[in-house]
């Protein structure tokens, strides 16, 4: 659908609708907060009985997200021990003998692409049966026949038996249909199931034609900051050869800065494909000082560069990084795995699980304690993959950042706009798929405790201004006639719920909730309900201390060890440290979303800020 | 993750809410499913007990609630309860309390007696008087009335010192009158010297007596002085002749006359409030010359101008005025004005709970301002009209107990016009007489935040519980010494009195000590 993602320069019905959705998420977000606060006053008894209602849904959805983040958080311990250079290999071998087999043959059992229920059932055999090629070696975790999906895979992905034979009766495979590159017909499949992308036909290519474009966006990092996540992607699995590096590089920066980079160039330059460094003129016509401006310009270079080599853009997966990332030792061998098994790998996000381990220890506890939130939020939202939109670090198909129009360069939050631009671009045909593998960033820490809380701040509302995005996003909503409605309600609505949610809920939970008790008249204190409602708000929040405590024990598994001489009692003071929570997300989290919605609200804009962030250590390996 | 264990979480998380949501908010609300009993939803209350000091057992009838106190003893059927407070040390505490559906009966805070009240004597040496500047901590004990027989004594640090100085000038000299106000540290004497009077203001600081000699502020006699509460400047001296002056105590200047002739006046911060002779009310802010009516109303003047004598005018809060006659009488600058006809000899506010004390030599009683100045602004500022009638009111006085006021038809029909906002027009629904069988009550004062009286009454101080669910039956603490006062100080809990034998300043632990802490914790939102 040809539609302008951008909030500029528009006119007319345009123009009132961009400003209509601009205000909504803070008029609303206010709306409830004052609403609260008047209600209070007014009807305390309303109030106290529609925060009891909302403090039990809170909740329940508490337990349910703390379910899904001990599952989620299974899966990336998991994860953590496969042998992704194993897989890629059986996989490329896979691919091998099915570009050279004639037909599959049915009653081989050594083949793998038989569609006998069979296959397509438990994935699992409980006997083992592995049906590969003599060849063959699964890795020893797995037990399927193709050696690729485990018993995990047959729990979160296994169809019914029945939903296979469906699959087997509509999809038989055979060699045209394999080597015909046409789009996937029918629904796309959720996630990234175990033969789909075989069995809707699109033979990817094998690993060693696959290209990563990896995009460092720098604006005045010095190479200290970059280097360890340059270093890391030599220590990849995948090989480095095949590797083309971008150090996206601002005009403005210094020439120390842009020094930096080439110097980086020149000694990396030989363990990859190559290095380049792309400098990005300042005030572009058209472009705001935003990142998203700087790394498109960084990737239409890297289309020429590659055009100008015949390398398709079909094969090449964009990673666009922060100058401070540094990826997990699995992550380009998972990314290349998934990329080569997703049946729609041109029209899809992969997108890991940020955490901010380069410094965690060094920062002070209210920082550590949110952005290991921040990676709780995006474990939880892994298991949602309907729903999910990409954020901070992750891989998406050259191609279809191309067929889209690159990154928004007017916008700051590039990370989700990116996924919207791809979304109605390809009419809802566009997805996300979630990777169990780490990439590590930096907490925006700063020399000192109070300039600490200044940055995390400001990189806060920074995040929360991804609400710019819902006014872009409604407006092609309404415009789209092609992506469904259940699909454009369920992310219009996902979209405004968590930003609402973002900037009320740390207010409604930890100071409005009390108000009616606090400023009840005495209509109000001679009631019951004035010495109920504190009473059962009190036994929600315990019960709800069941997901306060699971959330801080699994930062003790997700963190690093710290490096310090009794590192157990960091840990145990780490767990303390979530008792700050109510506070920290009130004045770091709900007031920064707040404020970034209110500016969206009044028309105002935010400038992009680059993060400033300190590392004590010179680098670390970390992911 | 699979959708299908997605969706399931999804529909029972859902299913929970819409059971378990109502059932909650109905339990809050204060209904619980009672099996048995049709149609099987009750309404309950429940009552809140919190005594002090804390941890009393509570029995409820003869059964013991699990809980001490502080407590909430709910899912209670409507109905009466006999209820015991048991404390180790401390007298038993026992009512019927009546529940009512969905309300709260909070009996908040209960002072539960020690049997051993805790009881110091603080100075050593007979006072033959006891002067309390009500509102600060300070208490002024006199022997005889000369100045150097004055000890000042601070509640707070426990200290004490001289009035004057060994070589202050006044010495030797009678006091023949002083004049304090509320809440200041200020207090302001006049001397009678050989051959001479003086008027000395002293300034009770921490562990000091600073005095001036004001005489030549004074060149006539006054009748009254006043200043504000904050600080003690200026001062405003009512002279003989019914005129205002005010006195510079910084500059030493006297600027006379600025106002006048008035029946009497108040100050509220800065702001001078004036009865005037033709029964107008006329106030002026601090540094302006202008002043403007407040209310002229026929009654309240008539009232004011019939009466022989002085009054007094308290300002309770801005343009919130009251004024006490020279009878006794209580009337206020908002209907229904009438208060009290006569006999009110004195009065305490709780601004906490917009209340007044009020006593008469036998009676104690309750007014609740609160009703009072919830009538319309502006229906009290359009009383200015003197040829405006319409709002008069009539007094009937009944028997000793003067406080009900009867309201002119045309009124009444005017508030029904006006709304369901309109004040009761009645002071009997404003007023609630807790004690009537006093015999020479001299000094009465809210204690514990208002949830009780503590009164002298002849030589005898008496505690009285203020709720209204009491049978108000107060309880004999000690006695005094003969015609001397008492003090009571909220912020040590303490009351300070003339031992009746020894005649030396002592005090009793009214609120326990370690309780004064928690104090705005347990009487927030306390109901009566």
């Amino acid at each position: 659908m040809p539609f302008s993602f951008s909030g500029q320069g528009l006119t007319g019905s345009e123009r009132l609708k961009q400003r209509f959705f601009e205000m909504a998420p803070g008029a609303t977000s206010w709306a409830i907060l004052l609403g609260t606060l008047s209600l209070s006053f007014g009807k305390p008894l309303l109030a106290a009985v529609g925060i009891i209602a909302f403090d039990l849904y809170w909740l329940l959805r508490l337990l349910s997200m703390t379910l899904f983040l001990v599952l989620s958080y299974l899966k990336l311990s998991r994860d953590r021990t496969v042998d992704w250079a194993a897989r890629i290999r059986d996989l490329d071998q896979h691919i091998e003998r099915l570009r050279h087999s004639q037909q599959p043959d049915p009653s081989s059992k050594n083949c793998p692409l038989l569609p006998e229920a069979s296959i397509l059932q438990p994935l699992w055999s409980p006997k083992g049966q592995a049906c590969g090629t003599d060849n063959f070696s699964p890795p020893k975790e797995s037990r399927n026949c193709l050696g690729i999906f485990d018993c995990r895979f047959w729990i979160f992905d296994w169809k019914p038996p029945v939903q296979s034979k469906i699959d087997n009766r509509q999809s038989t495979i055979s060699p045209a249909l394999l080597n015909r590159s046409s789009k996937p017909t029918g629904p796309m499949p959720s996630a990234v199931g175990p033969m789909a992308g075989l069995r809707h036909g699109r033979l990817p290519a094998s690993s060693s034609e696959i290209y990563h474009l990896v995009i460092i966006p720098i604006a005045k990092e010095r190479r200290e900051m970059y280097e360890p996540g340059v270093r890391r992607l030599i220590q990849q699995p995948f090989p480095s050869s095949q590797f083309l590096v971008v150090l996206a590089v601002e005009g403005r920066a210094s020439s120390a800065v842009q020094a930096d980079a080439y110097a980086v160039r020149q000694q990396y330059q030989d363990h990859f494909f190559d290095c380049l460094v792309v400098v990005h003129p300042d005030a572009v016509p058209g472009e705001t000082r935003v990142k998203g401006a700087n790394i498109t310009h960084a990737a239409k270079a890297a289309a020429l560069y590659l055009s100008g080599r015949d390398i398709s853009f079909d094969r090449v997966i964009v990673s666009c990084f922060d100058a401070d990332t540094v990826v997990s030792p699995q992550y380009f061998g998972c990314l290349t795995y998934s990329f080569m098994l997703c049946p729609d790998r041109t029209q899809v996000s992969f997108q890991p699980i940020p955490v901010y381990h380069n410094n965690i220890w060094e920062v002070p506890g209210f920082a550590r304690v949110l952005d290991v939130g921040a990676s709780f939020f995006q474990l939880i939202e892994a298991t949602h993959p309907e729903q999910l939109v990409t954020f901070s670090s992750h891989s998406m198909s050259f191609k279809a950042l191309v067929e889209v129009g690159y990154w928004p360069v007017d916008i700051i939050s590039d990370d989700s706009a990116i996924f919207w631009k791809a979304f109605i671009h390809y009419e809802g045909n566009y997805r996300v798929v979630p990777m169990y593998v780490t990439v590590s960033m930096d907490v925006a820490a700063s020399h000192s405790w109070l300039q600490t809380v200044v940055n995390v701040y400001r990189q806060k509302r920074r995040w929360a201004w991804g609400v710019e995005n819902f006014p872009i996003v409604m407006r092609a909503f309404l415009r789209s006639c092609s992506i469904s409605r259940i699909k454009r309600l369920q992310h219009a609505w996902k979209l405004f719920d968590d930003h609402v949610a973002w900037a009320t809920w740390p207010f409604l939970l930890g100071v409005l909730g009390w108000l009616p008790a606090l400023c009840a008249g005495r209509e109000f204190s001679d009631s019951v309900a004035f010495y109920m409602a504190p009473r059962v708000t009190f036994a929600i929040f315990h019960l709800a201390s069941i997901g306060f405590l699971t959330t801080s024990l699994l930062s003790l598994l997700l963190l690093p060890s710290p490096a310090v001489k009794r590192p157990w009692l960091r840990k145990t003071i780490h767990m303390a440290e979530w008792l700050l929570v109510p506070v920290i997300t009130i004045f770091l989290s709900a007031v920064p979303a707040l404020d970034a919605q209110t500016r969206l609200m009044l028309g105002k804009r935010l400038e992009f800020w680059v993060t400033d962030k300190q590392r004590r250590s010179p680098g670390s390996d970390a992911g | 993750m699979s959708i299908l264990l997605r969706k399931t979480v999804f529909y029972v998380l859902l299913l929970v809410y819409l059971i378990v949501c109502p059932l909650v908010i109905l339990y809050v609300l204060g209904y619980i499913f009672k099996p048995g009993i049709e149609p099987g939803l009750v309404t309950t209350g429940l009552i809140h007990l919190s005594t002090l000091p804390s941890g009393a057992s509570v029995y409820l009838g003869n059964s013991r609630y699990t809980e001490r106190t502080p407590t909430v003893i709910r899912d209670l059927l409507p109905g009466g309860y006999p209820v015991r407070v048991v404390l180790k040390d401390h007298e038993p505490w026992s009512r019927t309390v009546f529940v009512q559906p969905k309300k709260a009966t909070a009996l908040a805070p209960l002072l539960l007696w020690p049997k051993q009240p805790n009881r110091t004597q603080l100075l050593p040496g007979a006072f033959q008087s006891l002067i309390p500047l009500s509102g600060s901590r300070f208490l002024i004990l006199m022997n005889g009335r000369q100045p150097e027989g004055g000890i000042v004594y601070d509640s707070g640090s426990g200290e004490s010192w001289p009035l004057v100085n060994s070589n202050s000038p006044f010495r030797g000299g009678r006091i023949q009158w002083h004049a304090s106000v509320e809440g200041s540290p200020f207090l302001l004497m006049r001397l009678r010297l050989p051959k001479q009077e003086r008027f000395l203001g002293l300034e009770l600081k921490h562990r000091h007596t600073q005095s001036v000699d004001l005489t030549r502020l004074f060149p006539d006699r006054p009748i009254q002085v006043q200043w504000s509460s904050h600080i003690p400047n200026p001062l405003f001296a009512l002279s003989a002749d019914g005129f205002l002056d005010q006195i510079d105590i910084d500059t030493m200047a006297i600027h006379p006359r600025i106002m006048g002739p008035v029946l009497g006046y108040g100050l509220y911060h800065t702001t001078l409030y004036a009865l005037m002779e033709d029964g107008s009310v006329r106030k002026r802010d601090h540094g302006n010359e202008n002043d403007e009516i407040l209310i002229r109303h026929p009654y309240l003047s008539k009232m004011f101008t019939e009466s022989k004598g002085l009054w007094r005018l308290t300002v309770l809060a801005e343009n919130r005025v009251l004024f006490h006659g020279p009878q006794g009488q209580l009337l206020a600058n908002v209907p229904p004005y009438g208060l009290a006809k006569r006999d009110v000899l004195g009065f305490e506010w709780d601004r906490h709970r917009q209340r007044l004390l009020v006593w008469q030599s036998n009676a104690i009683g309750i007014l609740d301002i609160s009703k009072l100045w919830k009538f319309p602004e502006e229906r009290a500022l359009s009383q200015r009209n003197p040829t405006d009638t319409s709002a008069a009111v009539a007094y009937q006085a009944q028997g000793s107990r003067s406080f009900s006021t009867q309201i002119d038809s045309r009124i009444a029909d005017s508030k029904r016009n006006e709304g369901s906002n309109s004040v009761p027009l009645s002071t009997e629904s404003l007023t609630r007489w807790v004690f009537h069988q006093g015999r020479q009550i001299q000094q009465a004062f809210w204690a514990l935040q208002g949830n009780y009286i503590l009164f002298l009454d002849e030589d005898a101080v008496f505690l009285l519980e203020a709720a209204s669910w009491t049978d108000g039956q107060p309880r004999r603490l000690l006695m005094v010494r003969p015609g001397s006062s008492i003090g009571y100080m909220e912020g040590t809990g303490m009351l300070y009195y003339l031992d009746a034998v020894t005649a030396r300043l002592s005090a009793i632990e009214i609120v326990p000590r370690k309780s004064l802490s928690l104090l705005p914790s347990l009487l927030d939102n306390v109901s009566e």
